[in-house]
C-alpha cells in the first residue's frame, strides 16, 4: 500500500514550513514513533508583523512503514500541502501507483534543537 | 432630582523651584460619555521650568523630561461635558511649554448620574492625576502622537501622594508581560484604575535582548569597565567594516549596547507629586516572565557575556550582524537545571542587596500545553523529553518555579492555570501572545500578589 506525506497545516496562518532536520534515510523501515522530520513555522512568512511566533514541530510516525522516496531536503522551504515523502507497507512494492492515503503521523511542538544551526 | 455639574479642575501642581508648563488637553473620552471614577478621560504633556527658589531635585527627569505626561481622572463617576477651552489642537496639544499649569483651570464638567461608581478620595472637583513618562531609546525616537507613545526603553506611571509610601513594581518585558503591566491603553491606565495607590509601575524593555534570569544577573553585576570592553569590541568590529554596515544593523547594535549597559533592577526614579519632587527606588517588586528562559543562548567566546535575543530579530536580513554573531559567540545549550540555578542566583543576588535591588520576585509561568500537537504516545521521544518537547519543557519549567517559590521572596503568577481556565486556544493561540482578557486576569493576579505581600498602594481601588 502506497502512502504519502504532505506538509500539514498546523496553524491557520501557516503557509509554509522550513525543513530543519530529516531523520530517516530512503529505503529504511520505520517503526511506530520513528522521528521523520523537524520543521520550523515562522508566521512572519505569512504576514509581516512584529514578534512573529516562530514555532518548531516534529512529525513522528504512528504506523510502521518503509520510507521509499523523500523529496524535501534540509533547510528547504516547503509549502503547506506539498507532498514530501512516499511510504509503502512492504519494502519493494511499486511507488508508481496512486497513493492510497496519507501516512499517519503525530505532530509534536518541540523546542529549538541543538543539532540545528543556532540562528 | 436635579443634579449639579461638578467642575473638573486641574488642582495644584507646585514642585518647589519649578513652574509647570503644559500642552493643551487631548481627550480620551468623547463629550457626553459616561465616565467611571478613576477612569482616565484626558491627558496633556507637561514640562518643568526652573524658577528661583530651593529645589528638592536639581535636574529631575534627566532622560525622561521630553515625554513627561499627566492623565486626568475624575474622582466621581458621571457624564462628561468637555470645555471648549481645553484643547487648541495640533502642536499646541503636544508641546508642553505654551501655557502654564493653572490650578483653577477647568477641563470640563461632570454631570453626576444615579448608580455611579464609588468616588475616589479627595475633592470631587479636583482631578486625580496619573503621571507618566518614558525614557527614549535615543532622542530621535520621539513620538508625541499619543499617550506614552514613542520608542522607550523604560516607561512608567505613578499616582503619588505626599503623605503615603509609594509602592512600586517593575516589569521586565517581553510580549507576554507588556499587556499585563501597560494594559490595552499601553499607558498603565487599567492597572491604576484597579488599585488605590499611591503606587508606581514601570515596564523596562530590553530589546533586542530577552530578560532571562541570567541576562538580568549579568546586567546587574556588569561593571563599567566590563561594559566598556564589550562596547569597544563591538564598535571596533563594525567600524572596521565601515559603510557596508546597514543603518538598520547600527540600530540593532545600538539597542543591544543600551541593553548591555543598563541594570534595570537597580534603577531609581524621579517622582513628581502635586507638591513636590522626590527620588525613589529601586522597585519593591519585579515581575519576570518564564518565557524569557530558553534551552539555547549564545555566549561571547572571549568576553563571556550572554546574549538572549528574540529569534525573529536574528531572522531579519543582517549581512554583517549574522557573521559577527556566528564568529564571536558560541552556542550554549541550557538544561532546566541551568535555568533553576540562574533563578537561585537571582534570588541570592537580590537577597544580598536589600537596599539596592527589588526584594520581591514575581515570575509569570508558562502555559504547559499546546493546541498545535496531537501526540498520543511519547515512546518516540528520547529522555529527557524536556529537551525536545516544548510542552514538557514548559511543564518542567513550571515545576522549577514551584521549587523556587519556596524561597520567601518568590511568587508564581500562575498564567498556566489562568489560561487553562479561560481557554488557551482562544486566549493564547501561539503559546506566547495573549488576549486582552487574559492580560487583564493576569494583571489582577499580579496585583493580588503585590497586595497580599504588602507592597504599598496595590490594594483595590475601593
Amino acid at each position: 500500500m502506497l502512502l504519502h506525506l504532505i506538509v500539514p497545516r498546523i496553524n491557520d496562518y501557516m503557509t509554509e514550513a522550513i525543513v530543519e532536520w530529516i531523520y530517516p534515510s530512503q529505503g529504511q523501515l520505520l517503526d511506530v514513533g520513528a522521528k521523520l522530520l523537524d520543521m520550523t513555522v515562522d508566521l512572519s512568512a505569512a504576514a509581516p508583523h512584529d514578534c512573529p511566533p516562530i514555532s518548531h514541530y516534529r512529525l513522528v510516525l504512528r504506523e510502521p512503514v518503509w520510507l521509499r522516496q523523500l523529496t524535501a531536503s534540509r533547510r528547504e522551504t516547503v509549502a503547506c500541502g506539498a507532498q514530501i515523502a512516499l511510504f509503502t507497507s512492504t519494502p519493494d512494492e511499486s511507488i508508481e501507483v496512486p497513493s492510497t492515503r496519507a501516512v499517519r503521523v503525530a505532530i509534536a511542538a518541540i523546542i529549538h534543537q541543538p543539532s540545528w544551526d543556532w540562528s | 432630582m436635579e443634579l449639579s455639574l461638578v467642575p473638573l479642575r486641574l488642582g495644584p501642581l507646585t514642585p518647589p523651584g519649578f513652574a509647570v508648563g503644559r500642552s493643551g488637553v487631548r481627550w480620551l473620552r468623547e463629550d457626553g460619555a459616561l465616565c467611571r471614577a478613576g477612569e482616565a478621560i484626558a491627558y496633556c504633556n507637561i514640562g518643568l521650568i526652573p524658577v528661583r527658589g530651593a529645589r528638592q531635585l536639581d535636574n529631575p527627569f534627566t532622560d525622561e523630561a521630553s515625554d513627561l505626561q499627566v492623565a486626568f481622572a475624575p474622582r466621581i463617576s458621571g457624564r462628561l461635558r468637555r470645555s471648549t477651552a481645553s484643547s487648541r489642537g495640533g502642536f499646541l496639544d503636544r508641546l508642553n511649554l505654551f501655557q502654564f499649569w493653572e490650578p483653577d483651570f477647568v477641563l470640563g464638567q461632570l454631570e453626576p448620574v444615579e448608580g455611579s461608581t464609588p468616588a475616589r478620595p479627595g475633592p470631587e472637583d479636583e482631578l486625580d492625576l496619573l503621571f507618566m513618562t518614558g525614557r527614549r531609546q535615543a532622542d530621535v525616537t520621539e513620538g508625541r502622537h499619543g499617550l506614552l507613545t514613542g520608542w522607550h526603553n523604560r516607561a512608567r506611571a505613578w499616582r503619588a501622594s505626599d503623605d503615603a509610601p509609594l509602592g512600586s513594581v517593575l516589569g521586565l518585558g517581553i510580549c507576554d508581560m507588556s499587556g499585563v503591566i501597560r494594559g490595552e491603553s499601553n499607558a498603565f491606565l487599567e492597572l491604576f484604575e484597579a488599585i488605590g495607590g499611591p503606587a508606581h509601575a514601570i515596564l523596562s524593555d530590553e530589546e533586542p535582548m530577552m530578560p532571562s534570569a541570567r541576562i538580568v544577573i549579568e546586567q546587574t553585576l556588569r561593571t563599567k569597565a566590563e561594559y566598556d570592553e564589550i562596547a569597544a569590541d563591538l564598535i571596533g568590529h563594525f567600524a572596521s567594516i565601515g559603510s557596508q554596515v546597514e543603518p538598520s544593523e547600527w540600530i540593532f547594535l545600538a539597542s543591544l549596547l543600551q541593553a548591555l549597559r543598563r541594570a534595570p533592577l537597580a534603577e531609581t526614579y524621579d517622582i513628581l507629586s502635586r507638591t513636590g519632587l522626590s527620588h525613589t527606588g529601586p522597585a519593591d517588586a519585579v515581575v519576570l516572565s518564564a518565557h524569557a528562559e530558553a534551552a539555547l543562548v549564545v555566549r561571547h567566546r572571549r568576553l563571556g557575556y550572554t546574549l538572549r535575543v528574540h529569534g525573529h530579530r536574528l531572522g531579519q536580513p543582517a549581512p554583517n550582524v549574522d557573521p559577527w554573531l556566528r564568529a564571536n559567540f558560541e552556542r550554549v545549550d541550557r538544561t532546566l537545571d541551568d535555568v533553576a540555578s540562574d533563578y537561585r542566583d537571582l534570588v541570592a543576588m537580590v537577597r544580598a542587596a536589600p537596599a539596592r535591588l527589588p526584594q520581591r520576585l514575581l515570575i509569570m509561568n508558562r502555559m504547559g500545553t499546546t493546541g498545535d500537537e496531537d501526540l498520543q504516545n511519547y515512546a518516540g521521544f528520547d529522555l529527557p523529553m524536556a529537551s525536545t518537547l516544548s510542552s514538557i519543557f514548559a511543564q518542567d519549567l513550571n515545576l522549577v518555579l514551584h521549587d523556587l517559590a519556596r524561597e520567601p521572596e518568590v511568587d508564581i503568577v500562575d498564567v498556566d492555570a489562568i489560561t487553562a481556565e479561560m481557554g488557551g486556544q482562544i486566549n493564547m493561540p501561539d503559546n506566547v501572545h495573549t488576549s486582552g482578557a487574559l492580560q487583564a486576569e493576569t494583571r489582577a493576579e499580579v496585583l493580588h500578589i503585590l497586595n497580599a505581600r504588602g507592597v504599598p498602594g496595590f490594594g483595590p481601588a475601593s
